[in-house]
């Protein structure tokens, strides 16, 4: 189990090394200078080479890029181009915000997500199930800036009983995550509940059940002891890939609540074409994937033995 | 099994148990406290105003480091709110000579003196440590200026190249705010991570980026102390969560709110929605120097066939005005040229004239969400056009590759037609006149619409070196009446600053300078 680990990590190092690559290739492909926006289209063109050696992109592209590289092995992604102020920390600070918005709105879905799915999976047919499934498509369609929309009118317009945007002072109040991670878990409750339906369904048609039930073995038991654990394991890989994705920012959840995470952080970064922060973001998210892809693995190991021993 | 549910049990009741607590902890303010909670759009992206792009944010931050001169709407300088007391200009027009307020410290405690202003103009202003972005039009501001020098603790003078008109106007602008050098210099000069501090009747707390604004109120300010304790100046993206913060209680004010909620806000006895008319021009810039646009009456037609007053009505809900000149009336050397009408005929008949019967194809380059409903106007204009002959084909572009579009070289851009803003910094007509018509061409100079006409350029020289107030407005009567005629670009309308707050606020006034807003006298009167 270490060494299969191990061997994951390793294997890691180079497609950080390609993402670094690709990464700068890309931001310096985009149309549109840096130095130019910062100095502003009035600006003259003696200010702008001011600015472009300042920022050092004066240089050749390969010297940006080892210097880049050499920073970056020292954990140094450099300051940010509009802010002045250095990229490493503003990233942590915006990835905890959306750390805490994401695993609230997992904490909110997985669980519900996962019962409505199991419920519909046993009903199969039935009202409740089909109830269900209108209500996961619902969940699956709905826009997030428009559900986040509605939901800011009735509880913080409305009712009152909710604020409608921020992420609380001084520094965060819990009730300030609950809208945005409802909208972001409405969606993810809809994949879930279809997910696991569908996964349930299949593994409840298998022979291993019917020899479970033949042996005599309760509901309870044949739902929750031998469909459930192997129903999940699609629903691990989706729920794990989730989470990856919400973690690297959910741009239009972010802006309908005034959230500051990583979504608008990178958006503004890219219309700014502010390379470090965009760099640095950028690298983070593969980071995290890779990260979360591991983790998957490692709970897929958990949940399916077989996987251990190959 | 029951152990099991104690704990969870145990565990949930903590959770709750701690909202509980941190809610009412966070529902509890000191009773002497007032906070006014303010909700604006985008980050301020930097605290050095001087490199900022935002004129909202560093008009805001202007009541955290003030400016030499204050100026009323009319254009008069206030002595009693001004960091300078009285002035002496001498009768050759290129001295200026300033007494400045004693007693003064900067919220570092460094003392306000003659040195920190000639520090701030030299380091600063005139020697340009950092170069000055887009919109504020610095880069020539500061050009007539030989050096600022103290005469002793209280006294600076300003020395001239040239006779400066502008000089006063500029000093007054909320642009050129006075620095604390010791912070600046500790801090690590441009571009490092320098705070915000000067003598404002606020003091800077902190910056989050993408989050808020934090300003508490000074209590040695020199001057009249705001009733206002603390300002929370939070950054909501999306226009419709400001106004849902506003209707439940979330915030006290919105800058700048969304046109389409205007009418509504109106209505509601809550809420005051003050708006007035301001200096951020919104236009169509044709490349002077390319096919159809070498024809004046090309670019006349171009005018004649938008229909403004319709735009206004319609798209920006009346918070624009029409205009018949290149500055408002409240910028000095104002003058009024009369209105282009909307008459597609006769748009038509000059398109014939200057051989284009059946019109011709053209690029029009627009921002999206740059500008008050920018790319819906360009879709509008881009209608209208059609109506004469004009085919034109949207360029949506975001910022900074619409930046590139208009500022390559003559002899590489492909900039046809675009849409575009300038606002009005300074209450002098000379700064948009130098800026769009009187320099250079991009890249070198901020000649968007390669302008050619030498003549022109030789009068703008003129007027700003000419130190007799009167003459100057004559010169730029007669420039204005040239450009106007040639159209080089058609100005479509002047923006309305608008802002909106609960009946429970007072003081936080929209100015009549492009996007900014007067915060120092912000106040709670009950709630």
């Amino acid at each position: 189990m270490l060494g299969y680990i191990l061997r994951r990590i390793v294997l890691a190092i180079p497609v950080i090394i390609g993402v670094t690559v690709i990464v700068f290739a890309m931001v310096r492909f985009l149309p549109g200078d840096p130095a130019r926006v910062i100095a502003g289209v009035a600006a003259t063109e003696e200010e702008v080479e001011t600015i472009r050696r300042q920022l050092g992109l004066d240089r050749p592209i390969w010297e940006q890029y080892a210097s880049f590289m050499w920073n970056l092995i020292r954990l140094d992604l450099g300051k940010s181009m509009f802010t002045g102020k250095p990229v490493l920390p503003q990233l942590m600070e915006t990835m905890q915000n959306t750390f805490i918005l994401a695993v609230a709105a997992m904490a909110i879905a997985i669980p519900v997500g996962i019962v409505i799915g199991i419920i519909s999976a046993i009903n199969r047919g039935k009202a409740i199930d089909q109830v269900a499934i209108v209500a996961s498509l619902f969940g699956v369609s709905m826009p997030a800036f428009w559900l986040g929309l509605m939901l800011i009118l009735l509880f913080a317009v409305t009712l009152r009983v909710l604020p409608a945007g921020g992420i609380g002072i001084p520094n965060w109040d819990p009730r300030y995550v609950i809208l945005p991670a409802l909208t972001l878990a409405a969606h993810l409750i809809g994949v879930l509940a279809r997910m696991t339906r569908s996964s349930m369904l299949s593994v409840l048609g298998q022979d291993y059940i019917r020899t479970a039930r033949s042996k005599g073995a309760t509901e309870y038991t044949v739902n929750y002891k031998h469909a459930l654990r192997n129903a999940l394991l699609p629903v691990t890989t989706i729920t794990g890939l989730y989470f990856g994705y919400l973690l690297s920012g959910t741009v239009l959840t972010e802006t309908v609540f005034a959230w500051p995470g990583m979504g608008r952080l990178l958006v503004n970064a890219i219309s700014n074409r502010d390379y470090p922060l965009i760099q640095g973001g950028v690298l983070l998210f593969s980071l995290i994937f890779i990260v979360v892809n591991l983790i998957v693995d490692i709970l897929y190991a958990y949940i399916d033995p077989r996987i251990r021993y190959e | 099994m029951v152990s099991k549910i104690k704990v969870v049990a145990t565990i949930i009741i903590i959770i709750i148990a701690a909202v509980a607590a941190g809610a009412i902890y966070l529902t509890q303010t000191p009773i002497s406290e007032k906070v006014v909670t303010i909700v604006y759009g985008s980050d301020p992206g930097t605290l050095d105003t001087l490199q900022s792009h935002s004129a909202t944010w560093t008009s805001l931050f202007n009541s955290v480091q003030e400016s030499l001169l204050k100026i009323d709407s009319e254009g008069n300088i206030i002595p009693s709110k001004s960091l300078a007391i009285s002035y002496e200009v001498s009768p050759d027009g290129l001295t200026y000579t300033f007494k400045l307020r004693k007693g003064v410290k900067f919220h570092d405690g460094t003392p306000f003196n003659a040195s920190a202003v000639v520090w701030s103009f030299m380091q600063r202003y005139i020697n340009k440590d950092v170069p000055f972005p887009e919109g504020t039009g610095f880069a020539n501001r500061f050009d007539p200026i030989k050096s600022v020098e103290a005469v002793d603790d209280y006294t600076v003078k300003f020395n001239l190249k040239y006779p400066y008109g502008p000089l006063l106007a500029n000093l007054a602008s909320y642009r050129i705010a006075i620095f604390s050098p010791s912070t600046y210099i500790r801090a690590g000069g441009p571009n490092a991570d320098v705070p915000l501090i000067g003598t404002g009747p606020f003091k800077f707390v902190e910056w989050k980026l993408n989050e808020r604004v934090v300003l508490e109120r000074n209590e040695d300010y020199w001057g009249e102390k705001p009733g206002a304790t603390k300002v929370i100046i939070n950054i909501v993206p999306e226009a419709t969560t400001r106004i849902s913060m506003l209707l439940a209680g979330d915030a006290d004010v919105v800058l700048a709110p969304p046109p389409v909620e205007v009418p509504n806000l109106r209505q509601n006895p809550n809420f005051v929605v003050a708006d007035v008319p301001s200096t951020r021009g919104v236009m169509v810039i044709m490349n002077n120097q390319w096919g159809p646009f070498k024809d004046e009456r090309v670019r006349q037609a171009v005018n004649y066939a938008i229909d403004k007053e319709a735009l206004v009505k319609n798209v920006l809900q009346g918070l624009a005005d029409t205009t018949d000149s290149w500055v408002t009336p409240n910028v000095f050397g104002y003058t009024s040229l009369g209105k282009w009408p909307y008459d597609p005929a006769k748009a038509k008949q000059l398109l014939a004239e200057a051989g284009y019967p059946n019109g011709f194809k053209a690029t029009f380059a627009t921002p999206s969400g740059r500008y008050l409903f920018d790319l819906q106007v360009s879709q509008a204009i881009q209608a209208y056009l059609r109506e004469v002959g004009i085919d034109v084909e949207l360029l949506v572009q975001d910022w900074p590759t619409f930046v590139k579009h208009l500022t390559a070289p003559i002899n590489e851009t492909k900039m046809q037609m675009a849409l575009t803003g300038y606002g009005i910094v300074v209450m002098d007509a000379d700064g948009v006149l130098t800026s769009y018509f009187g320099g250079p061409w991009v890249p070198q100079g901020n000649s968007l619409v390669y302008y050619g006409n030498e003549e022109v350029k030789a009068m703008i020289k003129k007027a700003r070196e000419e130190p007799d107030p009167k003459v100057r407005l004559q010169l730029y009567d007669q420039i204005m009446r040239i450009l106007w005629k040639e159209q080089p670009q058609a100005l479509l309308y002047f923006q309305k600053n608008v802002v909106v707050y609960s009946k429970n606020v007072k003081g936080v006034v929209p100015s009549n300078i492009a996007d900014t807003y007067d915060i120092t006298g912000l106040d709670r009167v009950g709630g």
